[in-house]
């Protein structure tokens, strides 16, 4: 499922959020997300606050760059360098950018923005005004068509992660791969990507699945994850013995002695019209109301515990 | 355990001869209620009914939701559920022809309202309970036929039921696979409250309430007050029921970080705005559907008072992804239904549910909530999942016999 969100092919709009960890960082994953983006030959916008310019180029700008707008956060967010104008992080000012570089290029294009990370943000500026942002794909007047936001889940309360999780129609979170796996990969792994998606119509897909990001930012998906977890062997229970195989004595009945036990009627089998009156609630039938005395001893275990019904 | 429910037709009574007339015979009516269509009496306490739009969930709920009440869902996960019990609210609304008012921040309630699901107006219902009826019956004749031969007192014990539905159709049904077709909505009275177009981005705090509260606040104020939905002043002209729909009241969109944060900066902004809330209904003729994301919100004292201030609460859990998804006994229903708080009203009890182990589930044609009801286990360790122990020391002995009674058709003891 992970790369049909990437291309986009199944409901990729909307706020797409990617939770890593520290084990496995997912600058990658992301960069795969831009790379798709740009080979579609659509607008994308990177408010990048972690990395430099050149490193998240590499890779990525072999001629299809045109498309990509570099907004920098990274090298003098704060002003302490250059006397130029700091930066902005305010939510109107990062609208404000994407709708100047519009402008520019004088084109009614859908925009992808990329926040590179959310955690940075969620650092400077209330959450509020963070939330208010990400609601931007869901407006219909919005340029900003889809949002994907990298977050370090590790650096926020959970409520925090929570609420930026609620707002996102994609939540991918990943986690690194258990040790203990016994599976000979052709090309190991890179983390588990967990991806969870929330239709329009309420419907919630959910998927794990083993990814490897490969230097051309393609995406290579292990289908061994889910393999490895159906090869968990089930007890058999197919192995157990018939005890009615051999006996020294009949077990079975013919018909006629099947006739003749039937024909028996034991004690305490009352017959149909008896059954019939028994079974008529009676006006007058009593109802047993039982009201509990101090001296009364209950066993608060239950009795019938030994019966295996 | 089991209060006596029925006791309270008592306060009705002596509400109708406050008004003494000449003879002391009176025909016991309803006169002194008002008649809006979509609305009818309790049966309990002689409140005035709306239906939720649910018809199962105000079966669970006493009958349907009083006039001047508020009722919570808390959200599941996912929102998919209880934006589903909203929207039914509101489709109700259209169909009873009431005034509606839909308030959110996040999503536009005008697609809110293109979304709603479409009334099935002909009489499917009808046909199904004929059918179960019919199955029933079937079912009643298939027992007779093999009737039981020992434990046969058992035979005219009634099968558990687990359709929860009063004896008379109050609220429609909708189809969530439908939508509702533009003309049925365009006529209704219907306004709109979309949070950002009101406030600018910049959320600020006056006297420890958001601002996004007080703006909802006012705007159903003015509703009520223009409107003529306040019951305070007659009017000649035909009264009619406001229905309001809160969606994902608390959240962070709202301007609120209770659902951020342990100890949020205001954490009286949510009750306050509840208890304005509260006193604008019960003036007026409208009732209101509030979901809040609880499941978000980190301090349960909060959520505690937020129950507290709310006249009906209903929690929603989906299973949707969850673990609980797999297990047997909840694979015909999508979700748990857990009723919290049901309203006391001239009334010193509640209507008290039967059973508080509900579920629901979402047909391709509507939502329904049935009583959990656990099927006949007749595999062969039932109870002994969680004694493995003794499930072995015992497996020697059931070789003999045990093991054999219970699958095999072929013998006969």
């Amino acid at each position: 499922m992970l790369s049909e969100v990437i291309t986009g092919s199944e409901g990729g709009e909307g706020f797409v959020l990617i939770k890593d960890c520290v084990q496995c960082g997912g600058r990658g994953l992301l960069k795969s997300f831009i790379k798709a983006a740009l080979l579609r030959n659509e607008t994308v916008h990177v408010f990048e606050f972690e990395i430099s310019q050149e490193e998240m180029y590499s890779g990525l700008t072999d001629g299809t760059s045109s498309s990509l707008v570099f907004h920098n956060g990274y090298t003098d967010p704060l002003n302490w360098i250059s006397n130029e104008k700091p930066f902005d992080f305010s939510i109107q000012s990062i609208k404000s950018q994407i709708d100047q570089s519009k402008d520019k290029e004088s084109e009614a294009k859908n925009v992808i923005l990329v926040l590179d990370s959310l955690s940075w943000l969620l650092h400077h500026i209330p959450i509020t005004d963070v939330c208010q942002l990400l609601q931007e794909p869901k407006r219909k007047e919005s340029t900003v068509k889809r949002i994907i936001a990298l977050m370090h889940s590790e650096l926020h309360d959970q409520g925090i992660v929570g609420s930026v999780s609620h707002m996102a129609n994609t939540v991918v979170t990943l986690s690194p791969i258990p040790e203990f796996t016994t599976v000979n990969w052709e090309v190991d792994p890179y983390a588990i990507g967990e991806t969870v998606q929330r239709k329009k119509s309420g419907k919630v897909n959910r998927e794990e699945e083993c990814y490897t990001v490969q230097k051309d930012f393609s995406l290579i998906i292990h289908h061994d994850l889910h393999n490895r977890k159906q090869a968990i062997p089930k007890p058999d229970n197919t192995a157990q013995v018939d005890p009615a195989a051999n006996l020294t004595f009949n077990l079975r009945l013919s018909e006629e002695e099947r006739h003749a036990k039937e024909r028996l009627s034991l004690p305490f089998t009352f017959s149909e019209k008896k059954k019939h009156s028994i079974l008529q609630p009676r006006p007058g039938g009593g109802k047993i109301v039982y009201e509990p005395d101090a001296q009364d001893d209950f066993d608060e275990e239950d009795p019938d515990d030994d019966l295996d019904v | 355990m089991a209060i006596p429910v029925q006791s309270m037709t008592g306060i009705s009574n002596a509400r109708l001869n406050v008004e003494m007339n000449t003879t002391s015979f009176q025909k016991k009516s309803r006169s002194k209620l008002l008649s809006i269509p979509g609305t009818r009496p309790s049966f309990q306490n002689g409140q005035l009914l709306v239906s939720t739009g649910t018809t199962s969930l105000d079966y669970v709920i006493g009958g349907g939701l009083a006039v001047g009440t508020l009722l919570l869902i808390e959200e599941d996960v996912f929102d998919s559920y209880s934006h589903m019990l909203l929207k039914y609210f509101l489709a109700e609304g259209i169909v009873c022809s009431h005034s509606f008012l839909i308030a959110s921040a996040g999503e536009h309630p005008d697609d809110i309202l293109q979304g709603l699901p479409a009334p099935v107006l002909d009489d499917v219902p009808k046909d199904e309970i004929g059918k179960i009826n019919q199955r029933r019956e079937n079912d009643v004749s298939e027992e007779s036929q093999d009737s039981m031969k020992i434990a046969w007192r058992y035979q005219n014990q009634p099968k558990v039921q687990t359709v929860l539905a009063a004896s008379s159709r109050f609220g429609h049904y909708y189809d969530a696979s439908k939508q509702m077709s533009a003309e049925t909505f365009e006529s209704a009275e219907y306004y709109p409250f979309y949070l950002p177009a009101e406030v600018h981005l910049k959320y600020s705090v006056s006297s420890n309430i958001h601002i996004g509260y007080i703006k909802l606040l006012r705007f159903i104020q003015g509703v009520i007050h223009k409107e003529g939905f306040d019951r305070a002043c007659p009017q000649s002209k035909t009264r009619n029921i406001l229905r309001i729909g809160i969606h994902s009241l608390g959240s962070v969109l709202w301007g609120d970080d209770i659902c951020c944060k342990d100890d949020p900066l205001y954490a009286y902004s949510l009750t306050k705005f509840l208890y304005g809330l509260r006193g604008l209904l019960r003036t007026s003729l409208s009732v209101c559907m509030v979901t809040v994301p609880s499941h978000l919100i980190q301090n349960k004292a909060i959520m505690g008072r937020v129950t507290n201030l709310c006249d009906t609460v209903i929690g929603i859990k989906s299973f949707n992804g969850s673990e609980k998804d797999a297990n047997d006994l909840y694979k015909d229903y999508h979700g748990l239904v857990c009723v919290k708080k049901i309203p006391y009203l001239n009334s010193l009890i509640c209507e008290l549910p039967d059973t508080r182990d509900l579920a629901f589930k979402l047909k391709r044609k509507q939502f329904t909530i049935e009583r959990l009801h656990l099927p006949p286990d007749l595999s062969d360790t039932v109870s002994r999942l969680n004694k493995q122990d003794l499930a072995e020391s015992s497996k020697l002995l059931r070789m003999g016999c045990g093991a054999a009674a219970t699958g095999k058709k072929h013998l006969d003891f």
